[in-house]
C-alpha cells in the first residue's frame, strides 16, 4: 500500500512537474511569475542576488509583465530542475530519465550552448561568448603558447601540453573535459566533486588537486585579476563558444519572447551596459561577438 | 632780564607753538614711519608667504598628478599584466584580459579624477619597456613627448604651447624597468584653484611659464597681455615688485604689486597681482607719510611767514597810519584815479575842501568835473597826461581846475602810476597855485612895465644920444654949410662967368680959325699956331668944354643942395612960420610932387582918419613925408603898395606910412636915422633924408618910429602933438 501510494505520489508529482515544466509564455503570464534557474558561477550569477544573467532575466520578467524569482541550482541539477527529468548521456546519446520537480522556467547562468544540450533544450539567441582555456599554476614548467592566427593549431598545441599531467574538470559544466574531446584519451582527468561551484576550481588547482584545469574566458578574466601571479593561461582548449538562455522544448513562445527581448536590449544599449558591468574586458577577447563597439 | 624774555616770547609765541608742534609732529611721523615700515615689511612678507603657499598649492597639484600617475603605474592591474607577461602568457590568451583590466583601471581613474568638474587626465597611456604603447585611452590623439626622465623616475613635462602637462611614472617589475605610465592633462588645470580676479578686481593669480606664457584655466581666455606676462615671468622671485613700470594693459599695472613665486619642482611660476591697498590695507601710504613729513616743516615755515607777515602788517598798519595822517592832513589834494577813464576813486579831505565836494560826492567824479574844460585844460589834454603817466612817465604840469561851484583855479598836478592795494592806479597830487599864479601875473605885469620903462628909458637915451648926436652934427653941419656955402656960392657964380668967358674964347678961336683959312701964305707964327691948333683938336675941345661945364655945374648944384640940406638939418634957415595946417593937404601935395616917381610901381592906399589942424611947419613935414614915401618907393623893387593911415591918439595925431617892400635888415634898423647912412648905391642917396626928417619931427616935439621885417615891408609912424604951445 505504501509502495502503491509512494508510486502514485511520484507519478502525480511527475505529472505536475511536467505540466509545470511545459509552462509556456501564456502560462507564466497567467501565473504572474517566472522562475529563473541560476548557478553560482562567475559573474553570471554571483550568489548575492545579482549577476549578468540575473539582471538579464529580471529585465525579461518586466518585459513580459511577470514577477521574477531566482531559483538556485547547480550544473548537475539545472536541466533536471528545468525539465523535471534527469539527463543521461551515453556516448553521443542523450536521454531524459525519471521525474523530478520542475523548479524553473528558464536557465540563464552562463550556460554554454553544447550540441548535446541542444537535443533536449531550446536555446535563445546567444547571450554571451566564451571559450575554454587550459590553466596551470604559475610555477608550472609549462610555457604558454605564443598564439597564432590559427585557432585550431593553437588548440592542438595547447592540448598537446596536457600529456600525462592531471587535469581538473567539472562534469556537466562548460569545463567538462568530455565537451572538448579529452575524455578517453588516457589523460589524467580529475573531476572536482567537492562542490558544483565553478568558482572553486582555481583554488582547487592552487591546492594542487591537479596540475591543470580548464576555465572559460569569462571566468579567466576575473581569475587573472583575482589570482594574478599564481595561475597562468597556457592556451585554448575549445573553439569560441556561445552562452545562451535555455528553455524547455515545450516553451517556444517563451523562448521567442526572450529573443525579442534580447534584440530589444541589444538595440537600446541595455545589453552592453550589462556586459560592461559584469565582464569588463570580455570585448578584448571576443571583439567579433560584440559588433557594437565602444 | 626775565621780563624781557617774557616779552620777547610773547611777541613770538606763534613761532614757539609752531616749533613745538613741529617737534611733536616729527616724533609722531617717525613713529608712523617706523610702524609703516614694519607693517609694510610684514605685509610684503605676508604676500610673499601667501604667494609661496599658493605656489606650493600648485606644486601640490602637480605632485598629486605625479602621485596619481605613480599610483597608476603601481596599480595591481598593471602589475598583473607584467606578472602574467613574465609567466609567458600570450597577448591573445590571457594578457588581453590584463590589458583590458588596465584600460578599465585607467578609464575609471580618468573618470574619477576630476577637479571642479574638469577631468584631470584626458589621456592615460601604458608603454612597455621599449616604449611601445600597450594601453592608450585616446590613441587618436597622436603621439606626445614624454619627460626626459620618464624611464628613471616620476617626472613632469609642461608644454605651454600645447597647453598640456605630461606626467610619467616608470613601471617597475621585480626591480626592473618594465614600462611607463603617462598621464596627459590640460595644463590650465593647474590654474583651476587660482583666483582669476576677486570681486573687487584687486587680486589676481596668474600661472606663467618660464617662456612667458600665461596658462589660464581650461576654457578661460588669457587675461593679461603677452608683453606683461613676459615681464612678469622675468620678475625676481619672492620679491614684491611695483607694477608701475611694467608694460601691458592690466588694471593692476598702475598701482599694484606683483609677486612671482617659482612653482617647486617645475619651471612654472605663480604670479600674484595685487592692488596696493589690498596688500597694505589701511596702512598709510609711504607717499602720504612723505607728504605728511613735510607738513610740520610747512607749519614751521608758515608760522615763520605768519610772524613775518604779522610784523609786516603791523609795520604796514603803522605806516598806513602815518600815511593816512599825511594823506588826511597834507595841504595838497591827493586823488586816486582809475587807470582807464580817470574817474576819481578816492581823495583826501584836502581835495574835498579844495574842490568844494562832500566826501560822498567825490567818488566817480570825472576829469571833466574837476577841470576848467577850456583848451588847453580840457579832457583830451588830461587824457594825454593820463596816458603818459600810465605808460610810466610821471607827469608834472599846471592845470586849470574847477570847483564844484564852477570857479576855475590854478593847480599844479603831479601824476604818476602807482600800485595801490594791489591794483594799478593813477595817483594825482594837486597843489593849489592860484596865489602863486596871481603873483606871477603881477610879477609879469611888473616886468612888462619895467620892460616898457626900460624901453622908454632906452628910447629916451637913444633920443638923447640922437639929439646930442644931431645937435653935434647940426652944429658941424651948420659950420660946414656956412663955410662951404660962400665958396660954393662964388664958385657957382664964377662958373657962370667962366662959362661965359670960355664961350667967348671959343668963339674967338673959331673966328681965328675962319680967318686962318683965308690966309694963303701963313707966316711962321701962323704956322706954329696952325701946328698947335691941329694938335689940340679944337672941335673936340669945344664939345668937351661944354660937357665939362655942364658936369661941373651939376656938381656945384649938388653941393649947393647938400649945403642947403645941411642948413635945413641944422635949422640954418628958420624963416618958415608955425601955423595950424591940414596934414592931409600936406600929404596930398607931397604925393603930387613925387607922383612921377611913384606911379610906375606903387599903388597908394589912403586910410585917412579925422585929423585936427596941427600946429606945424608944413613944408618941413612935407619934406619928411616925401623922404619916407621916396624911401618906400625905393624899397619896392617891382610892384607894391604904399598905405597911408592917419589918426589921432589923445592930444596927438599920427601918420603911418607902410610899404610891402623888401624891408630893412635888423642890423641897419638902428642906423637909419644916422646922418649920411644910406644903403643906396653911391651917388643915389645922400644919407641925410631920414636924419633931416628925424630932426624935423623932433623940432615938432613928435616922434618917429619904424617897424620893419625883411621881405615883408616897413612901416613908419609919425606922432605929432596937435599944438606946440603947451609943450613950449
Amino acid at each position: 500500500m505504501n509502495m502503491l501510494f509512494r508510486s502514485f505520489s511520484a507519478v502525480l508529482l511527475a505529472c505536475l512537474a511536467i505540466q509545470v515544466a511545459a509552462a509556456d509564455l501564456k502560462d507564466i503570464q497567467a501565473r504572474g511569475e517566472i522562475r529563473h534557474l541560476g548557478i553560482r558561477y562567475a559573474n553570471f550569477v554571483t550568489g548575492e542576488g545579482d549577476g549578468f544573467d540575473v539582471e538579464l532575466v529580471q529585465g525579461f520578467a518586466r518585459h513580459i509583465g511577470v514577477k521574477y524569482r531566482l531559483v538556485y541550482s547547480d550544473f548537475y541539477s539545472v536541466i533536471r530542475d528545468l525539465l523535471g527529468k534527469d539527463v543521461a548521456r551515453k556516448g553521443g546519446e542523450v536521454s531524459l530519465e525519471g521525474n523530478f520537480p520542475v523548479k524553473g522556467d528558464i536557465i540563464a547562468t552562463g550556460f554554454t550552448i553544447l550540441p548535446w544540450r541542444e537535443k533536449i533544450l531550446l536555446y535563445s539567441a546567444p547571450t554571451f561568448p566564451s571559450q575554454v582555456l587550459l590553466v596551470a599554476r604559475a610555477n608550472s614548467k609549462l610555457i604558454p603558447i605564443k598564439g597564432s592566427a590559427n585557432l585550431a593549431n593553437d588548440i592542438a598545441e595547447t592540448k598537446a601540453m596536457i600529456g600525462k599531467r592531471s587535469l581538473l574538470g567539472m562534469e556537466r559544466t562548460c569545463i567538462d573535459p568530455a565537451n572538448y574531446d579529452l575524455k578517453g584519451r588516457g589523460l589524467d582527468l580529475r573531476s572536482y566533486t567537492k562542490s558544483s561551484n565553478l568558482n572553486e576550481i582555481v583554488p582547487a588547482l592552487l591546492n594542487e588537486e591537479a596540475e591543470l584545469t580548464l576555465l572559460d574566458v569569462p571566468d579567466v578574466i576575473l581569475d587573472l585579476q583575482k589570482w594574478a601571479g599564481r595561475i597562468k593561461i597556457l592556451g585554448p582548449i575549445s573553439e569560441t563558444q556561445n552562452l545562451a538562455a535555455a528553455f524547455p522544448q515545450a516553451s517556444p513562445e517563451l523562448r521567442d519572447a526572450f529573443n525579442v527581448y534580447l534584440r530589444m536590449i541589444k538595440a537600446d544599449g541595455s545589453y552592453d551596459k550589462l556586459v560592461d558591468k559584469y565582464y569588463p574586458g570580455i570585448r578584448q577577447y571576443f571583439p567579433e561577438f560584440f559588433t557594437k563597439k565602444r | 632780564m626775565k621780563v624781557g624774555f617774557l616779552r620777547q616770547f610773547s611777541s613770538q609765541w606763534p613761532l614757539a607753538v609752531a616749533a613745538a608742534f613741529c617737534v611733536y609732529s616729527l616724533v609722531l611721523l617717525i613713529n608712523a614711519f617706523q610702524s609703516q615700515a614694519q607693517l609694510r615689511t610684514e605685509a610684503d612678507m605676508r604676500i610673499v608667504a601667501d604667494s609661496k603657499r599658493r605656489a606650493a598649492a600648485v606644486a601640490d597639484l602637480i605632485a598629486e598628478r605625479r602621485n596619481g600617475t605613480v599610483d597608476l603605474a603601481e596599480a595591481h592591474e598593471v602589475a598583473n599584466y607584467f606578472i602574467n607577461k613574465a609567466l609567458g602568457m600570450s597577448l591573445r590568451y590571457g594578457l588581453n584580459a590584463n590589458l583590458y583590466a588596465i584600460e578599465e583601471r585607467f578609464r575609471n581613474q580618468l573618470a574619477r579624477a576630476n577637479l571642479r568638474g574638469e577631468r584631470i587626465y584626458n589621456r592615460v597611456v601604458l608603454y612597455d619597456e621599449a616604449r611601445r604603447v600597450l594601453v592608450d585611452l585616446a590613441p587618436d590623439k597622436g603621439e606626445f613627448a614624454l619627460p626626459v626622465d620618464a624611464g628613471i623616475k616620476p617626472a613632469v613635462l609642461f608644454d605651454p604651447d600645447l597647453r598640456r602637462i605630461v606626467v610619467s611614472a616608470p613601471v617597475m617589475f621585480k626591480g626592473a624597468f618594465s614600462g611607463i605610465v603617462a598621464t596627459v592633462g590640460e595644463l590650465g588645470q593647474l590654474s583651476r584653484d587660482l583666483i582669476p580676479s576677486d570681486a573687487t578686481g584687486s587680486y589676481m593669480e596668474v600661472l606663467v611659464s618660464a617662456t612667458g606664457r600665461e596658462l589660464p584655466a581650461y576654457g578661460t581666455p588669457a587675461r593679461i597681455s603677452e608683453n606683461l606676462v613676459q615681464a612678469l615671468a622675468e620678475l625676481p622671485a619672492n620679491q614684491p615688485t611695483p607694477t608701475g613700470n611694467l608694460p601691458g594693459g592690466n588694471s593692476f599695472v598702475d598701482t599694484g604689486l606683483a609677486v612671482r613665486s617659482q612653482i617647486p619642482g617645475s619651471d612654472l611660476s605663480l604670479v600674484t597681482l595685487l592692488a596696493e591697498e589690498t596688500v597694505y590695507g589701511q596702512v598709510t601710504s609711504r607717499l602720504f607719510l612723505y607728504s605728511a613729513s613735510v607738513i610740520p616743516l610747512i607749519m614751521l615755515v608758515a608760522a615763520f611767514m605768519f610772524e613775518r607777515v604779522r610784523r609786516v602788517e603791523m609795520a604796514l598798519a603803522r605806516s598806513e597810519q602815518r600815511f593816512r595822517t599825511i594823506f588826511n592832513n597834507i595841504r595838497d589834494a591827493i586823488i586816486i584815479l582809475h587807470m582807464d577813464d580817470g574817474a576819481v576813486l578816492e581823495a583826501n579831505p584836502r581835495m574835498l575842501s579844495m574842490f568844494g565836494y562832500g566826501s560822498s560826492e567825490v567818488a566817480g567824479l570825472t576829469p571833466a568835473d574837476i577841470s576848467e574844460n577850456l583848451s588847453p585844460y580840457d579832457p583830451p589834454a588830461w587824457s594825454a597826461r593820463m596816458t603818459a603817466a600810465a605808460g610810466g612817465e610821471p607827469q608834472f604840469f599846471p592845470w586849470r581846475a574847477r570847483r564844484k561851484n564852477g570857479e576855475a583855479f590854478w593847480v599844479e598836478i603831479s601824476m604818476l602810476r602807482a600800485s595801490i592795494d594791489g591794483r594799478e592806479r593813477l595817483l594825482a597830487v594837486a597843489h593849489d597855485i592860484t596865489q602863486r599864479k596871481s603873483q606871477e601875473q603881477e610879477l609879469l605885469a611888473a616886468l612888462e612895465y619895467q620892460r616898457q620903462l626900460n624901453t622908454r628909458l632906452e628910447d629916451t637915451q637913444n633920443q638923447l644920444l640922437q639929439s646930442e648926436k644931431m645937435a653935434s652934427i647940426g652944429q658941424l653941419a651948420a659950420g660946414v654949410a656956412h663955410e662951404i656955402n660962400n665958396p660954393v656960392g662964388y664958385v657957382h657964380s664964377n662958373m657962370n662967368t667962366l662959362q661965359s668967358y670960355v664961350g667967348g674964347f671959343l668963339e674967338l678961336l673959331e673966328a681965328y680959325g675962319e680967318a686962318d683959312a683965308t690966309i694963303a701964305e701963313p707966316n711962321a707964327a701962323m704956322e706954329r699956331a696952325r701946328a698947335k691948333r691941329s694938335k689940340m683938336d679944337m672941335a673936340f675941345l669945344k664939345e668937351d668944354v661944354a660937357s665939362l661945364f655942364a658936369e661941373t655945374r651939376q656938381g656945384i648944384e649938388r653941393v649947393i643942395k647938400i649945403v642947403k640940406d645941411l642948413k635945413d638939418f641944422s635949422h640954418v634957415d628958420n624963416e618958415e612960420k608955425w601955423a595950424r595946417e591940414d596934414l592931409h593937404k600936406g600929404l596930398e601935395s607931397t604925393l603930387n610932387v613925387i607922383w612921377n616917381e611913384l606911379k610906375y610901381k606903387c599903388e597908394i592906399k589912403k586910410e585917412y582918419g579925422d585929423l585936427p589942424l596941427v600946429e606945424c611947419l608944413i613944408f618941413q613935414l612935407n619934406q619928411v613925408f616925401m623922404n619916407i614915401l621916396v624911401n618906400a618907393s625905393h624899397a619896392i623893387e617891382n610892384k607894391g603898395t604904399i598905405t597911408i593911415r592917419t589918426g589921432t591918439k589923445g592930444d596927438q595925431v599920427w601918420i603911418e606910412i607902410a610899404d610891402n617892400g623888401k624891408g630893412i635888415a635888423a642890423e641897419n634898423l638902428k642906423r637909419i636915422f644916422d646922418p649920411f647912412f644910406t644903403t643906396k648905391p653911391v651917388g643915389q642917396g645922400t644919407g641925410l633924408g631920414l636924419s633931416v626928417s628925424y630932426s624935423i619931427i623932433k623940432k615938432h616935439h613928435g616922434s618917429i618910429d619904424v617897424e620893419s621885417q625883411e621881405g615883408k615891408g616897413t612901416t613908419f609912424r609919425v606922432n605929432l602933438p596937435v599944438t606946440q604951445s603947451a609943450i613950449e
